[in-house]
């Protein structure tokens, strides 16, 4: 047995395979997941959406997970991936608001410097090979500007006027590239996320009919009740999918 | 059983730097991608670390991003302590001996230096990922380096590096001919590599300060 000055051991077996898993005490996989996080700059503010299930392997465990918080006064984080993971980040984010408000001395954090904290705590949980498993979205609006971004379980980390994770990047996003415009209304800012939540439901195994949208403007933070989007199966298509079909698909 | 995680991704994006007579041309596409999916298209790969010395670096962002911080908080340390800027080539190897610090866990960035040296002239430093590097009239990193490599060879006439002593490689063009070409070489890229498009950002260093143009690229 050969042990590592970081406590990793590497035991030789017959084949000489390299067995790092054996006393590792890292995260290898995530056991409670959630779904995609979508968020879209609007007119007065940004949205964020995401769905509220919470699945254990291929088992939809959890139906009530609220994966969208407020952080301090001017910020919202959505997370998709590990839930306990996600519980952790909230402790360390409510003993840095904490820690902010202790100043008292009229500064509050904004959602630039919180998406940078973020960014540096998951890339230092990469170095030591241990992340934390989500994909971060944070959206805020402090004195006027509007912030919104992403923060990876490797520490990448970018904004743009609309993001989405996981499933999203593929599904969502061509939606939102399409019809993102400056100045959007709100009603017209939840259309286009309710359009890229119902082709989530359609086409994500891992998604639910049960949906948080959360509102952050200057003015302050929402995150409005769950509910459900009207889904149509009547499609032909749908109702006899081999039909026509020759071997599979 | 099955691939295990990696520390590491690349978000792809090419690098470009033209050393001139008495300015410097530093470029890079602001794409981000991850794997088949583009994550943004209007990202930074460039970095002012000091006065007349400008970063651009392709590969994996976190590291990118982290290089570039730690770099930045070194040159304040050295401007407190030496009461002015870094030149060119300090910085040049202080890079060099940052990437090396990482060479068993390295830094997933592959680097690009410009700026101007002591004396006003351009000058270019290319890097690996674990901190060789050498001075040189032009260089390209990145995604689509293979692909811009040979036009600018072809097109910058570098003297053949068995002459002695050895030549200058800085080139005799413009420069308006110098971004002229960058903005040829990152069309030509934008073509045929994925990972390189939606828009090149150019950084001129010359006597007078830095400024920026951005060119749109095929976003395809």
């Amino acid at each position: 047995m050969v042990t590592a000055m970081d406590g990793s051991s590497m035991s030789s077996s017959a084949d000489g395979l390299v067995n790092l898993e054996m006393d590792s005490q890292r995260t290898l996989y995530p056991y409670v997941t959630g779904s995609s996080v979508l968020g879209i700059k609007y007119k007065d503010g940004i949205l964020l959406a995401s769905d509220t299930g919470g699945s254990y392997g291929s088992t939809l465990r959890f139906k009530g997970i609220e994966r969208i918080k407020v952080i301090g006064k001017h910020s919202l984080l959505g997370a998709s991936g590990e839930i306990s993971d996600f519980q952790e980040i909230l402790k360390y984010l409510d003993e840095l608001i904490l820690y902010d408000n202790m100043w008292d001395d009229g500064n509050s954090l904004g959602p630039k410097e919180v998406h940078n904290y973020l960014t540096r705590v998951m890339y230092n949980r990469r170095n030591k090979f241990d992340p934390l498993w989500n994909s971060l979205v944070l959206a805020g609006v402090k004195n006027g500007k509007k912030h919104l971004g992403v923060v990876t379980m490797l520490g990448v980390h970018y904004e743009d006027n609309h993001v989405s994770t996981g499933f999203g990047n593929h599904l969502a996003v061509p939606i939102l590239r399409k019809e993102w415009r400056e100045d959007l209304t709100f009603e017209e800012a939840v259309k286009i996320l309710e359009k890229c939540l119902t082709v989530l439901l359609y086409r994500d195994r891992s998604s639910i009919n049960k949906f948080q949208i959360a509102k952050i403007t200057e003015e302050g933070a929402t995150i409005y009740p769950p509910y459900s989007l009207k889904t149509f199966w009547e499609f032909a298509a749908f109702k006899e999918p081999s039909k026509n079909a020759q071997g599979s698909w | 059983m099955g691939s295990r995680w990696s520390p590491y991704d690349n978000n792809g994006g090419t690098c470009v730097a033209i050393a001139g007579a008495n300015y410097c041309v530093v470029a890079a596409d602001t794409r981000m991608s991850t794997g088949y999916s583009i994550l943004t298209r209007e990202y930074s790969k460039t970095c002012k670390l000091a006065d007349k010395c400008v970063l651009a670096s392709s590969g994996f962002q976190a590291d990118v991003r982290a290089l570039q911080k730690n770099l930045s908080a070194k040159h304040l340390f050295y401007q407190h302590q030496h009461n002015k800027q870094m030149s060119c080539p300090a910085m040049g190897q202080l890079l060099s001996n940052t990437l090396y610090y990482k060479r068993f866990f390295p830094y997933y960035a592959f680097n690009v230096l410009g700026g101007l040296d002591n004396e006003g002239k351009g000058c270019v430093f290319t890097y690996d990922a674990v901190g060789s590097y050498e001075r040189v009239g032009y260089s390209t990193q990145g995604s689509g380096s293979s692909l811009i490599m040979p036009v600018l060879d072809n097109q910058l006439k570098s003297p053949s590096p068995l002459l002695l002593p050895a030549k200058d490689a800085i080139t005799p063009l413009s420069e308006s001919e110098a971004v002229d070409l960058v903005k040829d070489v990152f069309a030509s890229a934008t073509e045929r590599d994925i990972y390189t498009g939606d828009k090149v950002e150019i950084v001129i260093i010359n006597d007078v300060g830095i400024r920026r143009e951005y060119i749109d690229l095929r976003k395809d």
